[in-house]
């Protein structure tokens, strides 16, 4: 058995939470405690886990002699804190985004290697069950040939409505809101369609300048990509569709359901029954199937944060890679960096009444 | 122009490999046995376990890419000691001399050890050094490995690859680690949740020579495996593509391991030994996962060859052996 990895969170918020309860669960794992710049926020977590707190990365550093340290703060920090802890020798976990653009993303990967430590960005819906389940329909070609990969990403109610101070940290960032969610869709779309060659995007602004709506399409080295961001749409979704040759993926990450569609030759009244009695059956038995899981304890919430901690320390608690490169964290920067340039002249519903 | 020398190139990796190199513009040089073709555009024949020739053949090259190696699962220790590992040792320490640029030794998957049911496994995961109970391709295989790892720390400009169950046109693709057929039925010796590692031959060939050309995979080892292929789900995609009609069959593997057991201890008691030890079952029936996170990241590699696309091609193709690759005809040659 190897030696246990000592692992120091960094920043105390709710995914630090999340993160905790799926660390203590690895046996390769050591958590060694906290830190946050927030005395209370730290005390409260310290206090609810019984875990060390340290005030800073570098009493963090000094004290906790960390292997790992998880960044789990609001992404203008990201870049800067990953960088002091690379530079004092330990490996980081980025919570996504990696950085706020591809300078920032540049810089941490160089200072990686510099320190010979590695980075890598916590992508975890690449890891959650229903998207495993899709990505080994695509594997064993049970799709045929992958000609086309959709992603939908949405906004819970209210996040973009609140007013000034009491809005979430996330509304600050470039072209707001969306800059904290945008990760997700891009890198489904990378994983399914391969790196893009070609990026194309329309948008459109709210007045204050925040991007609301964007579509984005990609040509991807394996399949063509199309991704709809919307922070206004109503109800909430989370969806990626796989289109295939021989047959097409649909996928529910908010209720965990995935829907396969498959031609048959059926006659025709026939066939405009049996795909929907089809589908609401595959609904019926996933939604039966969660509800027993979580019931019985066996699919928490965010599985696919504690899926991808779990490979993490599988590989790199025998010196291997992260399953995360640094350079999807990079491309999926480069990639919003792209969406804020293109859409830097975007509409706004002012601009399109005028 | 680069310069690559290719030994083994009259297996079953070599030539894919060399007909990806040039492909690439590469100039090839073929190492093969005696009176075998080869595409490349030199051919050099003779056996790997002469070093003048050996000598010869690295000579001017940028490149040595090492596939060569005796296959068999038949033969005296030494014939796979001298052709697996001292030639091995050999080409590096002459490819070094000779400036070569980068050496690609190509070895096995074998060489892991895998501790437990649902293990991952890495690069720098722990040898399998069970020895004895291993055969004599697999512990030569593990013995080359380590010549070549020693080699890198040594500061050579050396990479390994790991490549899993290879396969492709000429080598059909194993249905099992051991499966046995019984008229219409196949009776598989793995659980239905057993993952395969299958490689197929094209896919490594790419690795091979991005593995080449990458400067950061200098002093490097690389597992490669496309799919870790679930065996219930492979057999029904293996069939299907295959148009074979047999069914597969899954026996209760923890009565197997009971009556082995005890059949061991009995033999054991009569002084005899059996045919093969529960250490061998156990392995073939442990699983794991062979991560490739590192010939991702650093190399650029996927495979390219989807698993349906790789069935369909070796199917097509004639077969060259009747099964895997350790069935290749026992020559102790290039």
């Amino acid at each position: 058995m190897t030696a246990r990895l000592r692992v120091g969170l960094v920043g105390c918020g709710r995914i630090a939470r999340v993160h905790r309860v799926y660390l203590q669960e690895l046996s390769s794992v050591e958590l060694i405690g906290v830190c946050d710049t927030d005395a209370a926020a730290r005390a409260a977590f310290a206090r609810e886990t019984g875990l060390p707190e340290f005030a800073s990365v570098s009493e963090l550093v000094e004290r906790g002699k960390p292997d790992v340290a998880h960044i789990l703060t609001p992404p203008h920090t990201h870049a800067s804190l990953a960088m002091e802890l690379l530079k004092a020798g330990v490996n980081v976990l980025v919570e996504k985004p990696l950085a706020l653009d591809l300078g920032e993303a540049e810089q941490v990967i160089a200072t990686a290697r510099r320190a010979g430590r590695w980075v890598t960005v916590d992508h975890n819906r690449w890891f959650d069950p229903v998207i495993q389940d899709a990505a080994r329909a695509v594997e064993y070609a049970r799709l045929g040939r992958l000609v086309g990969v959709e992603v939908f990403q949405g906004a819970e109610p209210g996040e973009s409505e609140k007013p000034g101070d009491q809005a979430h940290w996330s509304t600050r960032l470039p072209g707001g809101l969306l800059a904290n969610l945008a990760s997700h869709p891009l890198y489904l779309m990378r994983r399914f369609a391969g790196p893009a060659r070609d990026l194309r995007v329309i948008a459109r602004r709210s007045p204050s300048g925040q991007l609301e709506e964007v579509r984005l399409i990609a040509d991807g080295e394996r399949a063509l990509g199309a991704v709809t961001m919307s922070m206004r749409a109503q109800p909430f979704m989370n969806r990626l569709t796989l289109l295939g040759t021989a047959a097409s993926l649909e996928v529910n990450l908010n209720n965990m359901t995935l829907i396969e569609r498959r031609p048959r030759r059926l006659p025709k009244l026939v066939g405009k029954v049996w795909p929907n009695l089809s589908e609401a059956a595959q609904l019926s038995t996933s939604t039966v199937r969660n509800v027993i899981a979580f019931a019985t304890g066996k699919q928490r919430f965010y599985p696919g944060i504690g899926r991808h901690l779990a490979a993490l320390y599988a590989s790199v608690s025998q010196g291997g890679e992260p399953p995360v490169s640094a350079a999807e964290g990079r491309d999926v920067v480069a990639w919003y960096d792209e969406i804020l340039t293109q859409s830097a002249a975007a509409a706004t519903p002012a601009k399109l009444a005028g | 122009m680069t310069t690559a020398l290719v030994t083994g190139a009259s297996g079953f990796l070599g030539p894919r490999i060399v007909a990806r190199l040039r492909a690439d513009g590469v100039r090839v040089r073929a190492l093969v046995r005696p009176g075998r073709p080869s595409d490349a555009d030199e051919r050099l024949e003779g056996d790997l376990r002469d070093e003048a020739l050996l000598a010869r053949a690295v000579a001017g090259c940028d490149w040595v890419i090492h596939a060569g190696a005796r296959v068999s699962t038949t033969g005296a220790w030494d014939e796979f000691e001298s052709t697996n590992v001292q030639a091995t040792e050999a080409i590096i320490r002459l490819a070094v001399a000779a400036g070569v640029r980068r050496v690609v030794h190509i070895s096995s998957l074998s060489v892991y050890a895998v501790p437990a049911d649902g293990a991952t496994v890495t690069e720098e995961s722990a040898y399998d050094d069970s020895g004895e109970e291993r055969g004599f391709y697999a512990r030569s295989k593990l013995a080359a490995d380590k010549v070549a790892r020693a080699a890198m720390q040594a500061g050579a400009p050396v990479t390994i690859i790991r490549p899993g169950l290879l396969y492709g046109p000429g080598h059909k693709p194993p249905l099992a680690r051991r499966a046995v057929g019984l008229g219409p039925l196949r009776v598989l010796f793995a659980s239905r949740h057993y993952l395969l590692p299958l490689a197929y031959v094209d896919n490594v060939a790419d690795a091979v020579v991005l593995a080449a050309q990458h400067d950061a995979a200098r002093g490097r080892a690389y597992t490669i495996v496309d799919v870790h292929a679930r065996q219930a789900e492979y057999a029904r995609l293996y069939r299907q593509i295959g148009g074979q009609r047999w069914l597969p069959v899954y026996p209760p593997l923890g009565l197997l391991r009971l009556g082995l057991g005890a059949a061991e201890r009995a033999a054991g008691l009569a002084g005899r030994t059996l045919p093969i030890t529960r250490h061998q079952v156990e392995r073939t029936l442990r699983s794991a996962t062979f991560v490739t996170f590192r010939a991702q990241n650093e190399l650029g590699w996927s495979p390219r060859v989807p698993i349906d696309e790789a069935l369909r091609r070796s199917f097509a193709a004639p077969e060259n052996t009747p099964h895997a690759a350790a069935t290749e005809p026992a020559q102790s040659l290039a």
